[in-house]
């Protein structure tokens, strides 16, 4: 009986022990506090209205104006981009002012966002200390885009230690095997660049590109759209080996042209959403959202959703496979968040702020 | 009722009695009384105010846009880089003609015209036309019209006019109106030059800064402004009853396209925009059977250039004819019929020679007054538009106007309109790359308007009033929206403006005396109540349009001295229906009330005429945004001096 009571205090004792550790070092970003999904809505460009609204999934409860919430009430001067998540620092690539914003994960903005060497940021992948930053660069020439650039920002020092030009306007980035990869959005190509050279070498496609997705093997997928100023001899989705560089077409008409999130990859990563218009049973265009199966390398017949205008993005909760479809015909009201379980089926529509774009989905 | 007529002339000559440069202003009075009725003679009771000389000319150093929201009861969406757009009645710039002889100047490809690239100095008159006028004025007037015009004044002899002022912020103004002609040919020449620094100090609210949040002291900067134009006018006169007039507009107009508050603190260069335009149009008529005729000839040439990039040219040409038959039966009853053909050929680097090579529309108008009996006269208006590859709707309008009573020194009159309207969308509406819909539909509108009107004319004291109210309806509204892939032009609203205006112009003379007042109220809600979208807003007020707008002008005559003083209230006004947190429906701005004098003063050198003048604009410094995040100037001045020289 001692025994057994010897053992109950120790248990106690280290129970105690633990609990005080627990105070001495609280959780900087508690999980009860992070987790959700994060919506960015883009505004109006150069007119306000960019905020970021909150998705509590599990009680299906939204919060708009989040950030301004965790601000003391502090609103964007910018249009805010695209956002992603790099250790415990959310960046936002923001315009109009040109800025890249950092934040923590509960959204609380420090200092003011950087704007030196950055003009027109457009998207972001991180690598270490670095993150890599496509930027439109200053008046651009809207057909070529010849003084477009990558920004190599110090996440540490929080200075853009370098500038590499890349003409074509590159758009969405990724890297893998060694390289970064720059969707270019004004000229037919994609633009590999080896971290270490520095070296730039490109991938010829058949229409301007926007954004990737990486598998797990590190092979990307890139979206091919048409653009006025620059035309597509074939849209759809490609697959590019990384190892060497080999890219492959799936086609697909009218991908959607929007910015930020047009693709997602499921749960599982065993399909691909795509956001683009068909044509319904009387031939008029309608939004949806083509489902692209990874194993067989085919669209599949039937879209998951249809009959959606104004759809401006598309995302995938990694935690329940819901996924996110975000639209807005407007950019002066706010627009809707359509939750879809994995078989179509929709089961909440919820407001959020002007313009939803994407969502990143923090724990 | 020649007693009638004599009451309402004098009256409108009374208005301008006391202007700056009286002479000057008795000729454009009575020049309004002439050139007035045209404009009325077929559309009884529509509303059409024409800008009194006296504040044409406190208005003559700036643009029509700083004119019209200081002395009339209209909204303007403005910064303050050079772009202004107008908001008649709570519609949108593409709904408002701007007419220039048998042009109007709007864009084809835009649809409306920048109000700020409309120099009042180059005109002699300015009416506005408030409401539905499509049957009268064509495509695009649903909300209203406003004319340009130019006086004849038969010269015999040779005038110069000049007009030179410097104001705040680098503004100059230069211009000179020489009038030269032996009574039967006339030549005029206008010119103007305006340039603008546009550097003012203002208070920069700092949105967005998180370690030094506040408002501080900033400098506009990326707002500069550089206009120049000229008109030349031949004008012959066969004999009193048959003329020939012909007028050529050349305007070049560049602007930096303003930095918004949030961006003059960073390294960014302004964009420009550069407009140049090519406006003629010369007008033959005979007067001398009982069936006038009038035809017109015209050509608008008109190019925009972005940031200097030359490869992105939006233009376009159009050739215009109009020929007309006018006909008083008796002084009871009288007709005009007449067609109007435009070829036009866009020149814009998004079309598609494939999509649009040029567009031909004609229209075929008739107008028609008839007075039953003394009291009430009746006006109908009809015209179809045929345009290529597209469907005009057949627009009809009526209106009559009833004198309730007159006595020896006063009238009251009840008159009402009702009238159809319609807009084409615009080429880029159709044409713009990919994005272009060819399917639109016309917009179209039905406008409603009441309104009393009452003149009294005594020895001391002459005074109009007038208060309209209206309702108007528009179907397929027409806004670019994010569609399947494409931004595109779409038919999703439906608009509901209602309203009342008050407008009053009272004179009065006391000893050596005479007293001018002008008060304008304008209370406009404007709603959408259809919206085809998944996240469309009805039943709130539009975007940029106040509901409350209102000004006040005195003015004060004392043998060659003049004084004026203005104010101007503009509600609020939403800017977006998003909001903030603060603001969680919709972002609104401030309601502002500004404030101007100004004192000028004739003199007579070597028997010629001299003006001087000093204007203070915005005397309480008010600190204003009229577009969210476009600052705009505190207290200004501009001091001028004008001349009217007869040279023999």
């Amino acid at each position: 009986m001692k025994k057994y009571f010897n053992y109950l205090l120790l248990s106690l004792f280290s129970l105690a022990i633990y609990s005080s550790c627990k105070k001495d070092e609280p959780e900087l970003f508690p999980s009860e506090l992070v987790k959700g999904a994060y919506i960015v809505n883009y505004g109006s460009f150069d007119k306000g209205g960019s905020s970021i609204s909150k998705y509590d999934y599990e009680k299906r409860e939204v919060t708009n104006f989040f950030d301004q919430q965790q601000n003391k009430g502090t609103v964007w001067a910018s249009n805010i981009q695209f956002i992603y998540k790099s250790g415990d620092n959310i960046f936002l690539m923001a315009n109009s002012p040109d800025q890249v914003i950092s934040l923590d994960p509960l959204f609380v903005q420090a200092k003011n966002g950087v704007t030196d060497k950055i003009v027109k940021p457009r998207n972001c992948v991180a690598e270490g200390i670095y993150l890599y930053i496509s930027c439109w660069g200053e008046n651009p020439d809207w057909n070529l885009m010849p003084n477009s650039y990558i920004a190599k920002y110090n996440i540490e020092t929080r200075m853009v230690e370098k500038k590499i030009a890349l003409a074509g306007g590159p758009e969405g980035l990724e890297i893998s095997n060694g390289k970064l990869y720059a969707a270019l959005n004004f000229k037919k190509a994609v633009a590999v660049m080896d971290l270490t050279t520095e070296a730039i070498s490109y991938i010829e496609t058949p229409a301007v590109c926007s954004y990737f997705l990486k598998d797990n093997s590190g092979n990307l997928y890139v979206s091919l759209i048409s653009s006025y100023s620059t035309p597509a001899t074939q849209t759809g989705l490609g697959y590019i080996t990384t190892n060497n560089n080999i890219l492959k077409v799936t086609p697909l008409d009218n991908v959607s042209t929007e910015y930020a999130s047009i693709m997602a990859f499921s749960k599982d990563k065993s399909k691909i959403y795509i956001a683009a218009a068909s044509y319904d049973a009387n031939w008029v265009m309608v939004g949806g959202i083509q489902v692209f199966n990874v194993a067989t390398k085919k669209f599949e017949q039937n879209s998951l959703v249809s009959g959606i205008s104004g759809l401006k993005g598309v995302s995938v909760n990694p935690v329940d496979g819901n996924i996110y479809v975000f639209v807005s015909p407007s950019t002066t009201s706010n627009g809707l968040m359509k939750i879809y379980s994995e078989d179509g089926k929709a089961f909440a529509e919820k407001a959020v702020g002007a313009s939803p774009t994407m969502a990143i989905f923090l724990n | 009722m020649r007693r009638i007529i004599l009451i309402q002339v004098i009256l409108i000559i009374a208005s301008g009695a006391f202007a700056q440069h009286s002479s000057l202003s008795d000729t454009i009075m009575l020049l309004e009384v002439v050139t007035y009725a045209p404009l009325k003679k077929y559309q009884a009771g529509a509303k059409i105010v024409s800008i009194p000389g006296d504040q044409i000319i406190i208005g003559q150093a700036g643009s029509i846009d700083q004119l019209l929201m200081r002395f009339t009861p209209v909204y303007l969406k403005s910064n303050a880089g050079g772009l202004s757009t107008i908001h008649l009645r709570g519609t949108s710039p593409n709904h408002t003609s701007v007419n220039f002889g048998g042009i109007n100047i709007n864009s084809l490809t835009l649809g409306h015209s920048n109000m700020s690239e409309v120099p009042v100095f180059l005109f002699d008159e300015i009416y506005l036309q408030y409401g539905s006028s499509s049957a009268i004025n064509g495509s695009g007037s649903i909300g209203g019209a406003l004319h340009l015009g130019l006086a004849n004044n038969w010269t015999n002899g040779m005038k110069l006019k000049t007009i030179l002022s410097e104001g705040s912020f680098g503004e100059q103004l230069y211009g000179a109106k020489l009038f030269a002609g032996n009574g039967r040919l006339e030549s005029v020449t206008r010119l103007f030059y305006f340039s603008l620094r546009n550097d003012f100090p203002f208070n920069n609210p700092k949105i967005g800064d998180i370690e030094h949040p506040g408002t501080v002291r900033d400098r506009q900067r990326g707002a500069a402004i550089e206009n120049k134009g000229m008109i030349q006018e031949l004008n012959y006169r066969f004999n009193e009853k048959e003329t020939l007039k012909s007028a050529l507009w050349l305007e070049q107009d560049w602007h930096e396209i303003q930095l918004t508050t949030k961006e003059i603190s960073t390294s960014m260069t302004p964009e420009t925009l550069d407009d140049k335009h090519i406006r003629f149009w010369s007008e033959y008529e005979n007067r001398k059977n009982p069936l006038n005729i009038r035809g017109g000839l015209g050509f608008v040439h008109d190019m925009e250039v972005y940031d200097g990039d030359k490869k992105q040219k939006i233009g376009s040409n159009r050739l215009i004819t109009e020929i007309e038959g006018k006909q008083d039966i008796s002084t009871r009853l009288g007709y005009k019929i007449g067609v109007k053909y435009q070829y036009i050929k866009p020149e814009v680097y998004a079309y598609s020679d494939e999509i649009i090579k040029r567009e031909q529309q004609a229209d075929f108008y008739f107008s028609s007054f008839y007075t039953a009996w003394d009291r009430l006269k009746l006006t109908l208006n009809l015209r179809q538009l045929l345009v290529t590859d597209f469907e005009a709707p057949f627009t009809p309008s009526i209106g009559s106007e009833y004198r309730i009573f007159s006595n020896d020194y006063s009238v009251f009159k009840v008159n009402g309109n009702i009238s159809r309207s319609y807009r084409i969308p615009t080429f880029n509406d159709r044409y713009w790359g990919k994005q272009g819909n060819p399917n639109l539909k016309p917009e179209d509108g039905m406008n409603y308007e009441l309104g009393l009107n009452y003149a009294l004319c005594k020895e001391n004291i002459q005074s109009e009033v007038k208060l309209n109210v209206f309702y108007m309806d528009v179907k397929n509204w027409i806004e670019w929206r994010l569609g399947a892939v494409e931004w595109t032009a779409q038919n999703v609203m439906e608009i509901e403006s209602k309203g009342l205006e008050f407008q009053s112009n009272t004179d009065w003379t006391m000893n050596k005396l005479n007293f001018n007042s002008r008060i304008n109220y304008s209370f406009n809600p404007v709603e959408t109540i259809k919206d085809e979208s998944p996240t469309g807003v009805t039943g709130r007020q539009l975007l940029y349009v106040p509901k409350h707008i209102g000004n006040l002008y005195l003015k004060l005559n004392y043998q060659s001295w003049n004084f004026f003083t203005d104010g101007s209230y503009t509600g609020k006004r939403f800017a977006d229906y998003s909001g903030s947190y603060s603001m969680p429906d919709g972002y609104e701005l401030d309601p502002y009330f500004l404030m101007n004098c100004g004192i000028s003063r004739k003199l007579t050198l070597l028997k010629q005429s001299v003006f001087l003048s000093l204007v203070l604009n915005n005397i309480f410094n008010t600190d204003y945004q009229n577009e969210r995040f476009y600052a705009m100037p505190g207290r200004n001045f501009r001091i001028g001096i004008s001349t009217n020289i007869n040279i023999h």
